[in-house]
Protein backbone atom coordinates (compact mmCIF):
# COMPACT_ATOMS: atom_id res chain seq x y z
CA UNK A 1 0.00 0.00 0.00
CA UNK A 2 2.89 2.26 0.72
CA UNK A 3 4.07 1.85 -2.56
CA UNK A 4 0.60 2.80 -4.44
CA UNK A 5 0.75 5.72 -2.04
CA UNK A 6 3.99 6.68 -3.70
CA UNK A 7 3.60 5.47 -6.80
CA UNK A 8 0.45 7.96 -6.92
CA UNK A 9 2.20 10.88 -5.57
CA UNK A 10 3.78 10.42 -8.57
CA UNK A 11 0.90 10.79 -10.75
CA UNK A 12 -0.09 7.52 -11.16
CA UNK A 13 -3.91 6.85 -11.96
CA UNK A 14 -3.85 3.42 -11.91
CA UNK A 15 -2.04 3.71 -8.17
CA UNK A 16 -4.48 6.08 -6.90
CA UNK A 17 -7.28 3.67 -8.40
CA UNK A 18 -6.22 1.07 -6.39
CA UNK A 19 -5.87 2.84 -2.94
CA UNK A 20 -9.51 4.28 -3.91
CA UNK A 21 -10.54 0.40 -4.35
CA UNK A 22 -8.97 -0.29 -1.07
CA UNK A 23 -9.99 2.77 0.86
CA UNK A 24 -13.38 3.40 -0.12
CA UNK A 25 -15.87 1.43 2.06
CA UNK A 26 -14.37 3.13 5.07
CA UNK A 27 -14.70 6.49 3.29
CA UNK A 28 -18.15 5.92 2.06
CA UNK A 29 -19.51 4.82 5.57
CA UNK A 30 -18.26 7.85 7.13
CA UNK A 31 -19.74 10.26 4.15
CA UNK A 32 -23.30 7.94 4.64
CA UNK A 33 -23.56 8.30 8.62
CA UNK A 34 -22.29 12.00 8.03
CA UNK A 35 -24.69 12.73 5.32
CA UNK A 36 -27.34 10.44 6.22
CA UNK A 37 -28.83 9.76 2.56
CA UNK A 38 -26.92 7.99 -0.68
CA UNK A 39 -26.80 10.76 -2.88
CA UNK A 40 -24.91 12.82 -0.67
CA UNK A 41 -22.94 10.46 0.35
CA UNK A 42 -21.79 9.24 -2.87
CA UNK A 43 -21.66 12.93 -4.11
CA UNK A 44 -19.27 13.56 -0.45
CA UNK A 45 -17.24 10.58 -1.44
CA UNK A 46 -16.09 11.53 -4.67
CA UNK A 47 -14.63 15.01 -3.01
CA UNK A 48 -12.81 13.08 -0.43
CA UNK A 49 -10.82 11.50 -3.34
CA UNK A 50 -10.76 14.21 -4.86
CA UNK A 51 -9.13 16.28 -2.62
CA UNK A 52 -7.36 13.01 -1.17
CA UNK A 53 -5.48 13.67 -4.92
CA UNK A 54 -5.13 17.46 -4.71
CA UNK A 55 -3.48 16.92 -1.05
CA UNK A 56 -1.63 13.56 -1.91
CA UNK A 57 2.06 15.52 -2.10
CA UNK A 58 1.58 16.48 1.32
CA UNK A 59 0.83 13.08 2.83
CA UNK A 60 4.33 11.91 4.44
CA UNK A 61 3.19 8.80 6.18
CA UNK A 62 3.71 10.09 9.84
CA UNK A 63 0.29 7.92 10.11
CA UNK A 64 -1.34 5.42 8.32
CA UNK A 65 -2.97 5.84 4.69
CA UNK A 66 -6.03 5.02 5.55
CA UNK A 67 -5.97 7.41 8.88
CA UNK A 68 -5.08 10.60 6.74
CA UNK A 69 -7.76 9.83 4.59
CA UNK A 70 -10.27 8.89 7.19
CA UNK A 71 -9.65 12.17 8.73
CA UNK A 72 -10.06 14.06 5.31
CA UNK A 73 -13.43 12.34 5.41
CA UNK A 74 -14.49 13.58 9.02
CA UNK A 75 -13.10 17.48 7.37
CA UNK A 76 -15.00 16.98 4.11
CA UNK A 77 -17.71 15.80 5.71
CA UNK A 78 -17.97 18.80 8.26
CA UNK A 79 -17.37 20.86 5.99
CA UNK A 80 -20.22 20.27 3.82
CA UNK A 81 -22.61 20.18 6.87
CA UNK A 82 -21.63 23.50 7.84
CA UNK A 83 -21.73 24.64 3.91
CA UNK A 84 -25.27 23.04 4.19
CA UNK A 85 -26.24 24.41 7.79
CA UNK A 86 -25.97 28.03 6.10
CA UNK A 87 -28.00 27.40 3.47
CA UNK A 88 -30.53 25.87 5.81
CA UNK A 89 -30.59 29.08 7.99
CA UNK A 90 -31.53 31.17 4.86
CA UNK A 91 -33.95 29.27 4.30
CA UNK A 92 -35.97 28.87 6.80
CA UNK A 93 -35.49 32.32 7.46
CA UNK A 94 -37.32 33.24 4.40
CA UNK A 95 -39.88 30.52 4.22
CA UNK A 96 -40.76 29.00 7.18
CA UNK A 97 -38.87 31.00 10.70
CA UNK A 98 -40.93 28.38 12.94
CA UNK A 99 -39.46 25.01 11.49
CA UNK A 100 -36.46 24.71 13.56
CA UNK A 101 -38.52 24.77 16.34
CA UNK A 102 -40.63 22.01 15.73
CA UNK A 103 -40.06 18.88 17.78
CA UNK A 104 -38.19 16.09 16.06
CA UNK A 105 -40.33 12.55 15.91
CA UNK A 106 -38.12 9.78 15.21
CA UNK A 107 -39.95 6.72 16.82
CA UNK A 108 -41.12 4.36 13.72
CA UNK A 109 -44.10 3.18 12.55
CA UNK A 110 -46.01 0.59 14.22
CA UNK A 111 -43.92 -2.67 12.59
CA UNK A 112 -41.16 -0.84 11.35
CA UNK A 113 -37.57 -2.26 12.55
CA UNK A 114 -35.50 0.84 13.08
CA UNK A 115 -31.68 0.05 13.12
CA UNK A 116 -29.06 2.66 14.48
CA UNK A 117 -28.16 3.61 11.41
CA UNK A 118 -31.33 4.48 9.78
CA UNK A 119 -32.39 6.36 13.35
CA UNK A 120 -29.02 8.15 13.20
CA UNK A 121 -30.06 9.40 9.59
CA UNK A 122 -33.14 10.57 10.91
CA UNK A 123 -31.33 12.90 13.55
CA UNK A 124 -31.63 16.66 13.04
CA UNK A 125 -28.10 16.91 11.39
CA UNK A 126 -26.35 18.60 14.40
CA UNK A 127 -27.38 15.85 16.90
CA UNK A 128 -26.12 13.22 13.94
CA UNK A 129 -22.84 15.03 13.93
CA UNK A 130 -21.96 15.60 17.29
CA UNK A 131 -23.12 11.55 17.62
CA UNK A 132 -20.86 10.75 14.90
CA UNK A 133 -17.73 12.62 16.11
CA UNK A 134 -18.17 11.94 19.30
CA UNK A 135 -19.79 7.98 20.42
CA UNK A 136 -18.40 6.30 17.27
CA UNK A 137 -14.89 8.35 15.97
CA UNK A 138 -14.35 9.08 19.74
CA UNK A 139 -13.31 12.93 19.69
CA UNK A 140 -13.95 14.26 22.78
CA UNK A 141 -16.24 17.50 23.22
CA UNK A 142 -12.96 20.29 22.86
CA UNK A 143 -11.59 18.98 19.94
CA UNK A 144 -15.28 18.69 18.40
CA UNK A 145 -16.09 22.09 19.29
CA UNK A 146 -12.42 22.69 17.96
CA UNK A 147 -13.64 20.89 14.44
CA UNK A 148 -16.82 21.97 13.61
CA UNK A 149 -17.41 26.01 15.20
CA UNK A 150 -19.72 25.02 17.72
CA UNK A 151 -19.05 25.92 21.49
CA UNK A 152 -18.17 22.49 24.18
CA UNK A 153 -21.14 23.22 25.88
CA UNK A 154 -23.12 23.17 22.42
CA UNK A 155 -21.81 20.11 21.43
CA UNK A 156 -22.53 18.28 24.86
CA UNK A 157 -26.17 19.50 24.40
CA UNK A 158 -26.66 18.07 20.87
CA UNK A 159 -24.91 14.74 22.05
CA UNK A 160 -27.40 14.52 25.11
CA UNK A 161 -30.33 14.73 22.61
CA UNK A 162 -28.91 12.91 20.08
CA UNK A 163 -28.58 9.91 22.33
CA UNK A 164 -31.80 10.62 23.83
CA UNK A 165 -33.83 10.55 20.18
CA UNK A 166 -31.74 7.30 19.15
CA UNK A 167 -33.20 5.36 22.43
CA UNK A 168 -36.62 6.92 21.52
CA UNK A 169 -36.36 5.52 17.49
CA UNK A 170 -34.87 2.20 19.03
CA UNK A 171 -37.39 1.83 22.04
CA UNK A 172 -34.73 1.59 24.41
CA UNK B 1 -30.98 13.92 43.69
CA UNK B 2 -34.38 12.84 42.32
CA UNK B 3 -34.86 10.52 39.52
CA UNK B 4 -34.90 13.39 36.72
CA UNK B 5 -31.86 14.72 37.85
CA UNK B 6 -29.89 11.58 38.13
CA UNK B 7 -31.18 11.04 34.38
CA UNK B 8 -29.88 14.38 33.45
CA UNK B 9 -26.15 13.37 34.44
CA UNK B 10 -26.51 9.63 33.03
CA UNK B 11 -24.91 10.92 29.99
CA UNK B 12 -21.80 12.22 31.88
CA UNK B 13 -21.58 9.93 34.05
CA UNK B 14 -21.06 7.37 31.42
CA UNK B 15 -18.48 9.13 29.86
CA UNK B 16 -16.84 9.96 33.21
CA UNK B 17 -16.97 13.26 32.86
CA UNK B 18 -18.90 14.23 35.99
CA UNK B 19 -17.52 16.10 39.14
CA UNK B 20 -16.22 13.82 41.67
CA UNK B 21 -19.08 14.44 44.09
CA UNK B 22 -21.97 14.48 41.83
CA UNK B 23 -20.77 11.21 40.37
CA UNK B 24 -20.38 9.69 44.07
CA UNK B 25 -24.39 10.96 44.12
CA UNK B 26 -25.49 9.34 41.06
CA UNK B 27 -23.23 5.73 42.07
CA UNK B 28 -25.10 6.06 45.36
CA UNK B 29 -29.01 6.57 43.50
CA UNK B 30 -28.04 4.16 41.26
CA UNK B 31 -27.36 1.19 43.93
CA UNK B 32 -31.01 1.92 44.53
CA UNK B 33 -32.83 2.72 42.00
CA UNK B 34 -33.92 -0.11 39.41
CA UNK B 35 -34.94 2.35 37.05
CA UNK B 36 -32.29 4.62 36.80
CA UNK B 37 -30.32 1.53 35.98
CA UNK B 38 -32.37 0.34 33.43
CA UNK B 39 -31.78 3.72 31.97
CA UNK B 40 -27.91 3.52 32.29
CA UNK B 41 -28.08 -0.06 30.56
CA UNK B 42 -30.44 1.36 28.01
CA UNK B 43 -27.91 3.95 27.45
CA UNK B 44 -24.78 1.47 27.54
CA UNK B 45 -26.83 -0.58 24.85
CA UNK B 46 -26.89 1.96 22.49
CA UNK B 47 -23.35 2.86 22.86
CA UNK B 48 -22.15 -0.58 22.25
CA UNK B 49 -24.19 -0.64 18.98
CA UNK B 50 -22.82 2.20 18.24
CA UNK B 51 -19.10 1.01 18.66
CA UNK B 52 -19.84 -1.99 17.12
CA UNK B 53 -21.39 -0.04 13.57
CA UNK B 54 -19.46 -1.31 10.28
CA UNK B 55 -16.70 0.29 9.59
CA UNK B 56 -16.81 -0.32 5.83
CA UNK B 57 -20.13 0.26 3.63
CA UNK B 58 -19.52 -0.41 0.26
CA UNK B 59 -21.27 2.59 -2.22
CA UNK B 60 -24.14 0.87 -4.28
CA UNK B 61 -22.24 1.54 -7.43
CA UNK B 62 -18.59 2.43 -8.40
CA UNK B 63 -17.73 6.16 -8.39
CA UNK B 64 -14.00 5.86 -9.44
CA UNK B 65 -15.48 7.09 -13.28
CA UNK B 66 -16.54 10.04 -11.86
CA UNK B 67 -13.89 10.85 -9.35
CA UNK B 68 -11.05 9.73 -12.27
CA UNK B 69 -13.16 12.78 -14.83
CA UNK B 70 -12.49 15.10 -12.01
CA UNK B 71 -8.64 14.49 -11.58
CA UNK B 72 -8.69 15.72 -14.85
CA UNK B 73 -6.31 14.23 -16.87
CA UNK B 74 -5.60 11.04 -19.04
CA UNK B 75 -3.43 9.21 -16.51
CA UNK B 76 -0.42 11.93 -16.08
CA UNK B 77 0.14 14.80 -13.93
CA UNK B 78 0.94 14.79 -10.42
CA UNK B 79 -1.32 15.14 -7.34
CA UNK B 80 -1.45 18.80 -6.42
CA UNK B 81 0.34 19.84 -9.67
CA UNK B 82 -1.65 22.94 -11.07
CA UNK B 83 -1.84 20.94 -14.30
CA UNK B 84 -3.52 18.13 -13.42
CA UNK B 85 -7.13 19.71 -11.78
CA UNK B 86 -8.16 22.32 -14.28
CA UNK B 87 -9.73 25.57 -13.07
CA UNK B 88 -13.25 23.85 -14.68
CA UNK B 89 -12.90 20.98 -12.33
CA UNK B 90 -13.15 23.13 -9.17
CA UNK B 91 -15.05 21.42 -6.33
CA UNK B 92 -17.77 23.97 -4.54
CA UNK B 93 -19.85 24.54 -2.14
CA UNK B 94 -23.00 22.72 -2.44
CA UNK B 95 -25.68 25.17 -2.11
CA UNK B 96 -24.04 27.57 -4.51
CA UNK B 97 -23.45 24.98 -7.07
CA UNK B 98 -27.19 23.96 -6.68
CA UNK B 99 -27.97 27.77 -6.85
CA UNK B 100 -25.73 28.26 -10.11
CA UNK B 101 -27.43 24.78 -11.91
CA UNK B 102 -31.08 26.60 -11.18
CA UNK B 103 -29.78 29.60 -13.07
CA UNK B 104 -28.98 27.80 -15.82
CA UNK B 105 -32.11 26.77 -16.33
CA UNK B 106 -33.58 29.97 -15.57
CA UNK B 107 -33.40 32.53 -18.19
CA UNK B 108 -31.63 35.89 -16.60
CA UNK B 109 -34.93 37.73 -16.90
CA UNK B 110 -36.97 34.85 -15.01
CA UNK B 111 -33.97 35.20 -12.19
CA UNK B 112 -34.27 38.68 -11.94
CA UNK B 113 -38.25 38.12 -11.44
CA UNK B 114 -37.42 35.67 -8.99
CA UNK B 115 -34.80 37.72 -6.76
CA UNK B 116 -37.35 40.25 -6.63
CA UNK B 117 -39.79 38.59 -5.51
CA UNK B 118 -37.55 38.36 -2.52
CA UNK B 119 -36.43 34.87 -2.32
CA UNK B 120 -33.35 34.28 -0.52
CA UNK B 121 -30.37 32.71 -2.42
CA UNK B 122 -30.46 29.79 -0.51
CA UNK B 123 -34.36 29.37 -1.02
CA UNK B 124 -33.61 29.29 -4.44
CA UNK B 125 -30.77 26.31 -4.30
CA UNK B 126 -32.86 23.85 -4.69
CA UNK B 127 -31.33 21.34 -7.53
CA UNK B 128 -28.98 18.83 -6.35
CA UNK B 129 -25.36 18.68 -6.19
CA UNK B 130 -25.56 15.67 -8.58
CA UNK B 131 -27.31 17.76 -11.28
CA UNK B 132 -24.40 20.12 -11.20
CA UNK B 133 -21.91 17.99 -11.35
CA UNK B 134 -23.60 16.70 -14.50
CA UNK B 135 -24.59 20.11 -16.30
CA UNK B 136 -20.82 21.02 -15.52
CA UNK B 137 -19.35 17.84 -16.59
CA UNK B 138 -21.25 17.72 -19.83
CA UNK B 139 -19.56 21.01 -20.70
CA UNK B 140 -16.09 20.32 -19.41
CA UNK B 141 -16.65 17.18 -21.68
CA UNK B 142 -17.40 19.14 -24.71
CA UNK B 143 -13.88 21.12 -24.09
CA UNK B 144 -12.00 18.32 -23.31
CA UNK B 145 -13.34 16.09 -26.17
CA UNK B 146 -12.07 18.96 -28.76
CA UNK B 147 -9.14 20.88 -26.33
CA UNK B 148 -6.35 19.56 -28.91
CA UNK B 149 -7.80 21.54 -31.27
CA UNK B 150 -7.70 25.30 -29.67
CA UNK B 151 -4.46 27.05 -29.80
CA UNK B 152 -2.69 26.92 -26.76
CA UNK B 153 -3.22 30.76 -26.47
CA UNK B 154 -6.96 30.38 -26.61
CA UNK B 155 -6.67 27.46 -24.27
CA UNK B 156 -4.72 29.44 -21.69
CA UNK B 157 -7.31 32.45 -22.26
CA UNK B 158 -9.15 29.75 -21.26
CA UNK B 159 -7.86 28.33 -18.33
CA UNK B 160 -6.53 32.43 -17.22
CA UNK B 161 -10.52 33.73 -17.35
CA UNK B 162 -11.22 30.86 -15.02
CA UNK B 163 -9.13 31.23 -12.45
CA UNK B 164 -9.80 34.72 -12.07
CA UNK B 165 -13.69 33.30 -11.63
CA UNK B 166 -12.69 31.24 -9.52
CA UNK B 167 -10.82 33.44 -7.18
CA UNK B 168 -14.11 35.52 -7.20
CA UNK B 169 -15.99 32.71 -6.17
CA UNK B 170 -13.40 32.27 -3.08
CA UNK B 171 -13.26 35.26 -2.31
CA UNK B 172 -17.39 36.27 -2.49
CA UNK B 173 -17.98 32.60 -0.31
CA UNK B 174 -15.68 33.97 1.93
CA UNK B 175 -17.68 37.35 2.32
CA UNK B 176 -20.99 35.23 2.60
CA UNK B 177 -19.75 33.46 5.07
CA UNK B 178 -18.57 36.30 7.66
CA UNK B 179 -21.60 37.78 6.98
CA UNK B 180 -24.33 35.42 5.94
CA UNK B 181 -27.39 38.12 5.80
CA UNK B 182 -25.82 40.01 3.19
CA UNK B 183 -28.76 39.32 0.65
CA UNK B 184 -25.88 41.91 -1.84
CA UNK B 185 -22.92 39.43 -1.08
CA UNK B 186 -24.92 36.60 -2.02
CA UNK B 187 -26.25 37.78 -5.08
CA UNK B 188 -22.38 38.54 -5.82
CA UNK B 189 -21.74 35.10 -5.18
CA UNK B 190 -24.74 33.90 -7.55
CA UNK B 191 -23.27 36.34 -9.85
CA UNK B 192 -19.76 35.01 -9.88
CA UNK B 193 -21.27 31.82 -10.81
CA UNK B 194 -23.35 33.05 -13.11
CA UNK B 195 -20.05 34.05 -15.45
CA UNK B 196 -18.24 30.95 -14.45
CA UNK B 197 -21.07 29.16 -16.16
CA UNK B 198 -20.69 31.59 -19.21
CA UNK B 199 -16.97 31.13 -19.78
CA UNK B 200 -17.59 27.57 -19.35
CA UNK B 201 -20.44 27.89 -22.34
CA UNK B 202 -18.04 30.38 -24.18
CA UNK B 203 -15.43 28.07 -23.75
CA UNK B 204 -17.31 24.92 -25.60
CA UNK B 205 -18.44 27.68 -28.80
CA UNK B 206 -14.49 28.26 -28.90
CA UNK B 207 -13.98 24.81 -29.56
CA UNK B 208 -17.01 24.46 -31.91
CA UNK B 209 -15.11 27.48 -34.09
CA UNK B 210 -11.93 26.30 -33.66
Amino acid sequence: MIDAVRRAQGGDHAAFHALYRAHVGRVYAVCLRFAGNRPEAEELTQNVFVRAWEKLESFRGESAFATWLHRLAINESIGARRSLSRREQRVKSVEDPAASERPIQLTPSPGDVMDLDRAMARLPAGARQVFILHDIEGYEHQEIAKLTGVAAGTSKAQLHRARRLLREALQR
Amino acid sequence: MTCDEVRARLDEYFDETLADDERKVVAIHLKSCAGCRAELAALEALLADAAGLPKSILPERDLWEEIEQRLGERGTGRPGGGSNVRPWDRGTGWWLAAAAVLLMALSSLATAAWMRRGASLAAVAIAGPAEYARATADLIRQVQAEERSLSPATLAVIQRNLAIVDAAIRESEDAVARDPGNHGLQQMVLSCYEQRLNLLRQAVRAVRES
